[in-house]
């Protein structure tokens, strides 16, 4: 007992004796016993309302001395304004993004700046759950933020701008870093369920009417976890959440479109498209996200199934045999288990590293397609064909970073990593003449493993108050091995070949700076470089009318930003201007052949504009407010036709088109002015929490804009494909689209343990997406007729895919909390 | 100096279990160093005994726990953060940092020094309720780095939910040790403890 004591007192004079004075600040006037008022509760409500971001620097910073412009979207926010999708709230309430839904969750969109890649499956976002890059070849979809159950979202960063330096591939558009909630933050099981109807649409796209039968629907339920525990004695928590979702697009009524041809020589005749579109299942999603911490090892897992299942009628193809009009089917999977252990290597040094696996799986199934590129000349006739597809993507990978605290105080921080990855990639098709049971080739399928290496570093500094620094840079090297896989047409045995290996590499430097010329103003300028790696589907499909690719650069972007960033007490406001270049897009272009094409360079795109936003709140936090716009310019300047090869008559056709077709145009599917507003006010116990928001786009370029059939060959009625060759002329856009919603919610009087949430949303304009529909829209009539002294044969009249003209929803949530 | 070497061997087991304890430490800082600097100098405004309890200069202590690299780099970041920081409720301010030996100790210190705050870095959540109980009745706002140890036995601490930071208090520790926090404070605060 003595001991103890002795030893105490030792502590006690040894340990607790200040070691070293570190500060004599300049004394300000005293103010010590000045009155505590509004204005400094006002003062203090500021310093509340900033936010942190963790996705730009990969560590926790001050949104304000962020190198970059980031926005943050709260799961509060998410709450109050009722929204129901990754998509919404990207749309609703970041800055700078954008997202078109599609006619499945596999077709949305999200761009940012005025630049979205129609058709990328969002693979020039990088999407990051946790600190764990979600995004695969496979894409992404925002439709049912692809399977993350939303309920479990804490916080969504969107990092506008090159993020390759910090996270690799993909990264080129930004890093949504998607942040779940902690068990303290969720404690207890929640329960929530929630109803949407959506009313049918008019053949102009506005409201009709809510009917007993034909309205959209979108129930959607959830059951989450949260728990604090000790584990061997150690802190620990888990969070769990599982959620079904299922959305049902409202009858829309689709114009008969007449093919032309209308029968294709050797084939038989090409269905017609359209009439109702009814019972049409957008998306079904169930899934399901487990977090666990114990000390200092976090391991997470996510497992969800995303599916378009086979019903619906009406603007399917319409077959002449009469059996029932099917378009497709479509199940994705997705399984991810990380885990992530930190460490600390003494006093300045920490780190982590971080085991990951990932899983995703496409599955498809078409009937019925005749003539198509996908089901080629020579079944039988009259005959439907089955195509199948199963796509899958595996990985495994390591990374190990760690951060030096140089000086010891937080100015000086480096920051350096490796990531190694083994990949695995393959793709089955089978294209089967369900008459004869014949299956075509080739099937294009492949195998193909591969392996990326990225190592990186990171800089960040902040020698004195009013500067910051952040300077980084990555470099990724990838290589794939791949095997052909391919059945014979008349016995059907697969045989294998090699195929070319695809080798590359990229560089992503990052150098960003931060001036703070008063403690309201901040300045930033950053200048980065990210990149995409082809995937392997680019590199190495193979249908009928798809030619295996040559090597294949990765896309790169370089981008350059300079914004300023000003408090007024609780109010902030953004500004900011970009200039970005982007190189070597990869897309489908001219193939070597009639009715060939090829994943090739497509060309660059350049793109400037500005970001503004200004946010905050009154009243001590009652009255929250936001506004964003962006202003977008891009274009894509696409290379010259390549005529060699052509046959004389139809090379000098491709001559006259060529002048409409080396040009600057603009992206399909991307508005060039969009933004979003939103209010809300808390009656704090006396009402309910009022919110009102608004997404606003300006016109947006459809996929009917430019032709990608140059001609239909003489005497073949095959069309040319020419995706390189691309008129400007009389491009069609979508209506300006100004989406408003009302959102109610609070708890229910006498029951504290229930909240409601009540929205309504209405769509005024005509309610279309930029994305064509219809037997074969890519071809379109106005544009190639109009093109002077060239006299094409149309292949097919389409229309733009309807969406959600309005929607109300009611939705409870339960909380059991012991 | 037989003393000693049997101190050292009582000290060993202690040691080993905080050797222990520093193997479980957990990323449990939600608020970053210099945010919370910043609020901990907005938040002694609300303190109506603060200039009364600081007199015309606000001494900070900042306590680490020995052997913890987290929440010595912790402590050193905030410290770096403090020094940027121009006024603690108002008044000037100067730091330092001493490493924890016990509740009793840090107690004894308090009384020592009169330090107007005591800010506890990473790594004290489960010393809280301890360090409330020897403190009670002692004039001095306590602070934690950790949100989890307000609710144990630490006046005030900062909470980050969805992205944005949170003050939370207290309140009955607050009393215990003569913080009068005003009711503004506690309008924008997460109140807890008991």
């Amino acid at each position: 007992m003595r001991a103890i004591l002795t030893s105490s007192l030792a502590l006690l004079a040894l340990g607790l004796w200040p070691t070293a004075a570190l500060a004599q600040t300049a004394p300000p006037p005293p103010s010590a016993s000045a009155a505590v008022d509004e204005a400094s509760a006002e003062d203090l409500a500021s310093v509340l309302n900033e936010q942190v971001v963790s996705g730009a620097s990969r560590v926790t910073e001050s949104i304000e001395t962020a190198p970059v412009t980031a926005s943050t979207i709260r799961a509060d926010d998410m709450r109050k304004f009722g929204i129901r999708t990754l998509g919404e709230a990207l749309r609703f309430l970041s800055v700078g993004v954008f997202t078109y839904d599609g006619s499945n969750a596999v077709d949305s969109v999200t761009g940012a700046r005025g630049v979205g890649i129609n058709g990328d499956t969002n693979r020039h976002f990088l999407f990051v759950i946790d600190g764990n890059v979600a995004t695969s070849n496979l894409g992404t979809t925002t439709g049912w933020s692809f399977g993350l159950p939303l309920e479990m979202i804490d916080t969504i960063e969107v990092i506008l701008g090159p993020g390759s330096v910090l996270y690799g591939g993909n990264a080129m558009l930004g890093v949504i870093n998607i942040k779940t909630k902690s068990a303290r933050h969720m404690s207890g099981v929640h329960v929530y369920a929630e109803y949407g109807v959506s009313p049918s649409a008019t053949a102009s796209g506005h409201f009709s009417s809510f009917g007993p039968s034909g309205d959209g629907t979108s129930p959607r339920g959830s059951a989450s976890l949260g728990h604090v525990f000790t584990f061997f004695g150690q802190d620990a928590e888990l969070t769990a959440q599982v959620e079904w979702a299922k959305n049902t697009f409202a009858n829309a009524p689709i114009a008969l479109q007449t093919p032309s041809p209308a029968t294709i020589s050797g084939v038989g005749a090409v269905p017609q498209f359209g009439g109702t579109l009814s019972n049409f299942v957008i998306d079904a999603n169930t899934g399901g996200y487990a977090r666990m911490k114990v000390g200092r090892l976090v391991i997470d897992g996510q497992l969800n199934q995303g599916t378009q299942p086979l019903v619906g009628s009406g603007a399917g193809y319409a077959f002449p045999d009469g059996s029932p009009s099917v378009s497709s089917e479509w199940t994705i999977t997705n399984a991810r288990l990380d885990a992530l252990y930190s460490f600390d290597a003494g006093p300045r040094v920490s780190g982590f590293i971080r085991p990951y696996i990932l899983a995703d799986k496409y599955q498809s199934t078409r009937a019925g397609e005749m003539g198509s590129s996908g089901c080629p000349a020579g079944g039988t006739p009259g005959s439907r064909c089955a195509i199948t597809n199963d796509f899958v993507v595996n990985h495994q990978g390591l990374e190990v970073q760690g951060t030096w605290d140089l000086a010891g105080d937080g100015a000086w921080q480096l920051l350096a990593g490796v990531d190694g990855r083994l990949q695995q990639t393959g793709n089955v098709n089978n294209v089967q003449d369900l008459a004869s049971s014949k299956y075509f080739a080739p099937l294009g399928s492949f195998d193909a493993q591969g392996l990326s290496l990225g190592g990186y570093g990171q800089l960040r500094a902040q020698p004195w108050k009013w500067l910051g620094i952040n300077a980084g840079v990555r470099a990724d090297w990838y290589h794939n091995d791949a095997t052909g896989l391919s059945s014979e047409a008349a016995s059907n045995p697969v045989v294998t070949g090699p195929l070319p290996s695809m080798d590359g590499s990229a560089v992503s430097p990052r150098g960003g700076i931060v001036v703070s010329p008063t403690s309201t103003t901040t300045l930033h300028a950053s200048v980065g470089r990210a990149f995409r790696p082809p995937s392997a589907l680019e590199r190495y499909t193979t249908t009928a009318s798809v030619e295996l690719a040559g090597d294949l650069k990765p896309e790169t972007v370089t981008s350059f930003e300079a914004g300023i960033k000003q408090k007024f007490g609780a109010q902030r406001a953004l500004l900011t201007g970009f200039v970005s270049q982007w190189y070597d897009m990869i897309g489908l272009g001219q193939g070597s052949a009639l009715g060939k094409v090829q994943f090739q360079d497509t060309g660059n795109i350049q793109n400037y504009g500005v970001n503004a936003a200004l946010e905050g709140s009154l009243g001590l936090q009652r009255l929250q407010y936001a506004l964003s716009f962006t202003w977008g310019y891009a274009r894509q300047t696409t290379p010259p036709p390549d005529l060699a090869g052509l046959p004389t008559a139809l090379a000098a056709t491709a001559q006259k088109e060529a002048p409409y077709a080396v040009n600057n145009i603009e992206l399909q599917g991307a508005p060039a002015l969009s933004g979003n507003a939103r209010v809300s006010y808390d009656f704090q116990g006396f009402g309910p929490v009022a919110a009102l928001a608004t997404s606003v786009y300006g016109p947006t370029l459809t996929s009917f804009a430019y032709t990608n059939v140059l001609a239909i060959a003489q005497g073949s009625d095959i069309p040319v494909f020419g995706y390189n060759w691309r008129s400007n002329i009389n491009p069609k856009y979508t209506d300006p689209m100004v989406e408003l919603r009302l959102t109610l919610t609070g708890p229910i009087p006498q029951m504290p343990a229930v909240r409601y949430r009540l929205m309504g949303s209405y769509l005024f304009s005509s309610a279309f997406t930029p994305n064509a529909y219809g037997v074969n829209p890519g071809g379109t009539v106005p544009i190639v007729a109009n093109v002077p002294g060239l006299a094409y044969t149309p292949q097919a009249t389409g229309q733009l895919f309807p969406t959600t003209v309005a929607t109300v929803m009611a939705g409870l949530e339960f909380t059991l909390d012991p | 100096m037989a003393d000693v070497y049997v101190s050292a061997k009582n000290i060993a087991p202690i040691c080993a279990l905080i050797l222990c304890a520093s193997i479980a430490l957990a990323d449990t800082v939600a608020v970053p160093p210099s945010l919370q600097a910043k609020l901990a100098g907005k938040l002694a405004l609300f303190d109506r005994a603060f200039a009364g309890r600081a007199g015309d200069r606000a001494h900070v202590l900042i306590v680490i726990r020995p052997g913890e690299p987290a929440s010595m780099r912790f402590a050193d970041e905030f410290a770096g953060a403090l020094k940027q920081v121009d006024a603690i409720g108002g008044l000037a301010h100067d730091e330092a940092t001493a490493e924890y030996a016990g509740a009793d100790s840090l107690a004894a210190a308090v009384k020592a020094q009169h330090p107007a705050i005591v800010y506890f870095s990473a790594g004290f959540t489960n010393e809280a309720h301890a360090i409330g109980a020897a403190l009670t009745g002692l004039d001095v706002l306590t602070i934690a780095a950790e949100p989890d140890a307000v609710e144990k036995g630490i006046v005030a601490g900062f909470d980050l939910i969805s992205n944005q930071p949170k003050i939370v208090v207290n309140l009955k520790q607050a009393e215990r040790q003569g913080v009068q926090f005003t009711g503004a404070l506690l309008k924008l605060a997460i109140i807890t403890g008991g």
